[in-house]
């Protein structure tokens, strides 16, 4: 079995999904015999931006400077992973989108002139082609590993897309919207963390973002319509949404 | 319906469980309300099974009762696949020289105790598809000896067996059928060993007033639960309908995809394979519940042959009414109305076949 | 009761082809498995990543062992695999599965064979059917094409074909292509230029669903009775014996009932988008 060489890059993030990687290296330590990492500033000092098999990008994209990396990180690897719901949706600073960013610099940072941002928060495929897409904020550390090893093989995850509540039903949880009345975006959202928010009784807030390929503003409406019935404001449904899907909302223009 | 029927009381329906395990040595399945908690496994005895309790159901909605219930529970979101054709299943184990083992189902010898007169129906859809065609339901679908059902004396809601000839009383494939009527409990045996079984309890022949309150409550139960256009002209509609993504798109305006009527559907048996590789280079392939709604249903590498979701809420409908007949002979709906119940959007399957019968006719 | 009927059994690969951009194919050699017949597929699996559905392309003897030719284009999850193997690399195979094409009830007749793109791979045992039973058919029409002349597949194969006796071989190229001297367009298209006796022909066909269904019109307007039109349609598939229920296309289950379809079968669902 050949190794592959891998390279980790960060953007704009929280660093959970990289933690997420590397508490799955940690538990699954012969993956380390599998991979080559060329470039991974948090799991080690020397480091080489050289050409990859699989580059793996956490973070959205928030400066210009940001494009030039990413466009440089896809010119080096075959195969491009983003990592995460803020590189594959834009995350939760996209909560910001829409208020100048220098007001907002204002209420956070002491010395706002420091932090480099636009206005804008993209996804990293809204600028370069991405190859394989993780969501789950943070993600879900066991499919990334059984990812790698599946690309080691030669081979490529299979794909499923479905809502949050198909994992939900197939475990056996009774569906919080339906016995208790509280609001759950499980619908609307795409499965991947095991339900983990309902198996507490909690509703789902959308982390993995919300579906895309079956869904259209229309769809969203009725959720917001059948949410809103249960007390959910139009505000929280929208804001959770913009804080978890960004890219999504720009495209299916919510 | 008419064959000799006797009365007892709720105490000769717990005799009646105990007899399954304790002279026919089975394990005793069935839903299980414990610790105000409700899940299919083992009932040891009647106290555990969900007699006092009543479901509240209405679209979008589901609250147990248990105070002042008046203890006529029907079902919850589990149907008997979760028994039967389990959520996640192992299929296959592969060494890392390929050698490879299937896996082994073995649920001992058990007896269904407590199931609906839509459930059991709900099996012969199942034993059609299935049955000695894939191995692990058939095996499991073996291991049930006897059945024990409860007649539904007053359906919920949502119920709309009468429509469809799956309820509310039972017809065949069951060993006891019994319903808890004001005062009493009537038994009726469907089996040559359920009419031992009753011989054992101290039942006696039913009179003619319990047979009077009897039909009369299944009677009123069938009324209330016949909720669809005829349907043989139904199914004339729903046939003229197939074309028009119009109106399907019209009718499924309120589905968001996420699969929860598959889910909870007692004849959905739909399933994805996976694999999980391990790093010693073995793998075990598994299989898991993978319903129409969803939008991989119908997506291949490099295509997609129902991209559209009218096209999957369709198929979903059309299956069970157009699909099912020609494929085990048997329409796959059985009126639970679970898929209307645990839809969090509130679609309801007897407005949509109401809609389509009413724009087609 | 039921044998182990998804234990996918150990193949060598013997052989691999390349055959156009993507498009493989690996054969295989089995011990102890049912000789598949023209149009049936197999469950390829590759360990750790799962199992797709594959045409079956060729079949033939070697010693005591049955080769069996797969012709695969490497899309999907599982089919990405096959570009990395090799020759002595280890797969596993299930099947044979579905109801392959009707032949001997073709015999006497005339065969229409129409093919897009690797649409062309379960059409090929047809053709190698009629070649070692050459007096039990009338004439041979074959009409191949795909999008340009790389995409064919069985390049050195295709040729050959002409040599078959009473047969004639008519192959296209969907948009004009530098060097190709032959018939642009549609593969459709060329059924306009044989000379069918459509009381006496039997149909086959194998592509994109698209392509099929002009195939079919087109068919349907000379005169050919839609129980003698024949398609081989695509499912995602996942189990090859009716359990899993994701292949099916109005009441049919395509793993058991199909791959293969008369039109005459599918007219009811043919024309309803995405049933």
């Amino acid at each position: 079995m050949k190794r592959i060489s891998v390279g980790v890059f960060k953007l704009t993030s929280c660093s959970g999904c990289i933690n997420e990687l590397i508490y799955a290296l940690v538990k699954h330590p012969e993956l380390l015999k599998l991979i080559d990492v060329k470039y991974f500033t948090e799991l080690q000092d020397v480091n080489a931006l050289t050409e990859l098999n699989v580059a793996i990008v956490e973070g959205s994209c928030v400066r210009e400077e940001h494009e030039g990396i990413l466009k440089k990180i896809r010119g080096l690897s075959e195969v491009l992973i983003s990592m995460g719901t803020c590189a594959t949706l834009g995350g939760v600073q996209s909560l910001r989108v829409g208020v100048d960013v220098s007001e907002v610099k204002k209420y956070v940072y002491l010395n706002p002139e420091y932090v480099d941002a636009y206005n804008d928060v993209k996804a990293v495929g809204e600028l370069i082609q991405v190859d394989l897409s993780l969501r789950g904020c943070p993600v879900n550390g066991d499919a990334l590993a059984s990812i790698i090893k599946k690309i080691v093989i030669g081979g490529w995850p299979l794909e499923v897309y479905e809502s949050l509540c198909a994992d939900c039903k197939r475990a056996g949880i009774e569906c919080v919207v339906v016995a208790k009345g509280t609001p759950c975006l499980g619908p609307i959202v795409s499965a991947g963390c095991g339900a983990l928010c309902p198996s507490f009784g909690r509703g789902c807030y959308g982390c993995y973002g919300v579906k895309d390929k079956d869904l259209d503003p229309e769809k969203i409406f009725e959720m917001e319509k059948a949410l809103g019935r249960l007390g959910l404001s139009k505000d929280d449904f929208y804001s959770l949404l913009k804080g978890y899907s960004m890219s999504l909302v720009k495209s299916l223009k919510i | 319906m008419m064959s000799m029927m006797y009365e007892g009381s709720i105490r000769d329906v717990g005799k009646l469980l105990s007899l399954l395990s304790s002279l026919l040595n089975l394990k005793v399945i069935g839903l299980r309300y414990v610790n105000k908690s409700l899940s299919y496994g083992e009932l040891n005895s009647i106290d555990e099974a969900p007699l006092n309790v009543e479901d509240v159901q209405a679209p979008s909605s589901y609250k147990l009762v248990e105070e002042g219930a008046s203890g006529r529970f029907r079902h919850s979101f589990p149907s008997l696949k979760y028994f039967l054709y389990p959520p996640v299943q192992d299929v296959l184990y592969i060494g890392r020289d390929f050698s490879s083992r299937e896996a082994k189902v073995d649920l001992g010898d058990v007896a269904l105790f407590g199931i609906k007169p839509c459930d059991l129906h709900s099996m012969k859809v199942f034993d059609g598809i299935l049955m000695n065609r894939d191995p692990y339901y058939t095996s499991a679908r073996s291991s049930i000896k006897i059945v024990v059902v409860e007649e539904c004396v007053k359906p919920s809601k949502v119920c709309f067996c009468g429509s469809l000839g799956t309820g509310p009383w039972a017809s065949d494939g069951f060993d006891v059928a019994f319903a808890r009527l004001s005062n009493s409990v009537v038994f009726k045996p469907g089996s040559s060993i359920g009419s031992d079984l009753l011989k054992r309890l101290n039942v006696k022949r039913a009179s003619d007033e319990t047979m009077y309150e009897y039909r009369e409550a299944m009677d009123n139960a069938l009324k209330s639960t016949k909720a669809l256009p005829e349907l043989t002209a139904l199914n004339n509609a729903l046939e003229k309908s197939m074309g028009s993504g119009e109106l399907w798109t019209k009718v499924s305006r309120k589905c968001v995809g996420c699969s929860n009527c598959n889910m909870v559907c007692p004849t959905c048996f739909c399933t994805e394979f996976f694999d999980e590789v391990e790093l010693d280079e073995s793998a075990v392939r598994l299989r898991k519940w993978h319903g129409c709604l969803s939008y991989s249903y119908g997506l291949v590498a490099g295509g997609h042959f129902r991209p559209k979701l009218y096209m999957r809420y369709r198929h979903f409908i059309l299956h069970k009414f157009l699909f099912y007949p020609n494929q085990v002979g048997l329409i796959g709906c059985v009126g639970c109305g679970r898929c209307i119940t645990w839809c969090p959007l509130g679609v309801d399957i007897r407005e949509t076949l109401w809609e389509v019968f009413k724009s087609v006719s | 009761m039921l044998a182990k009927p998804l234990t996918p059994l150990l193949a060598t690969v013997v052989d691999l082809i390349d055959e156009a951009p993507l498009v493989r194919t690996i054969y295989v050699a089995l011990r102890d498995f049912p000789e598949p017949a023209p149009g049936q597929f197999n469950m390829v699996y590759a360990k750790g990543l799962g199992e797709a559905p594959i045409s079956i392309s060729d079949v033939f003897r070697k010693g005591d062992r049955l080769v069996i030719a797969h012709t695969i284009r490497s899309v999907g999850a599982v089919t990405k695999y096959t570009t990395c193997i090799g020759v002595g690399s280890q797969i596993g195979i299930r099947g044979p599965y579905g109801r392959g094409w009707p032949i001997e009830e073709a015999k006497g007749m005339d065969l229409l064979i129409v093919g897009g793109g690797i649409g062309l791979a379960p059409l090929r045992p047809i053709i190698r059917y009629v070649e070692a039973h050459r007096d039990s058919f009338g004439k041979l029409f074959i009409l191949y094409g795909a999008r340009t002349p790389h995409d064919l597949l069985f390049k050195s194969e295709l040729g050959k074909y002409a040599n078959i006796p009473n047969s004639i071989t008519k192959i296209s190229i969907d948009k004009p292509y530098e060097g190709w001297t032959g018939y642009v367009g549609f593969v459709t298209d060329l059924i306009n230029y044989i000379d069918l006796d459509p009381g006496r022909t039997a149909a086959y066909i194998c592509g994109p669903e698209v392509m099929m269904k002009v195939a079919v019109r087109r068919l349907i307007n000379r005169g050919l009775k839609p129980d003698k039109i024949f398609l081989s349609l695509e499912r995602r598939m996942r189990c090859g014996m009716g359990v899993c229920g994701t292949c099916q296309f109005g009441h049919y289950f395509v793993c058991k009932d199909g791959p293969v379809f008369s039109y005459g079968e599918l007219m009811k669902y043919l024309w309803v988008d995405g049933i």
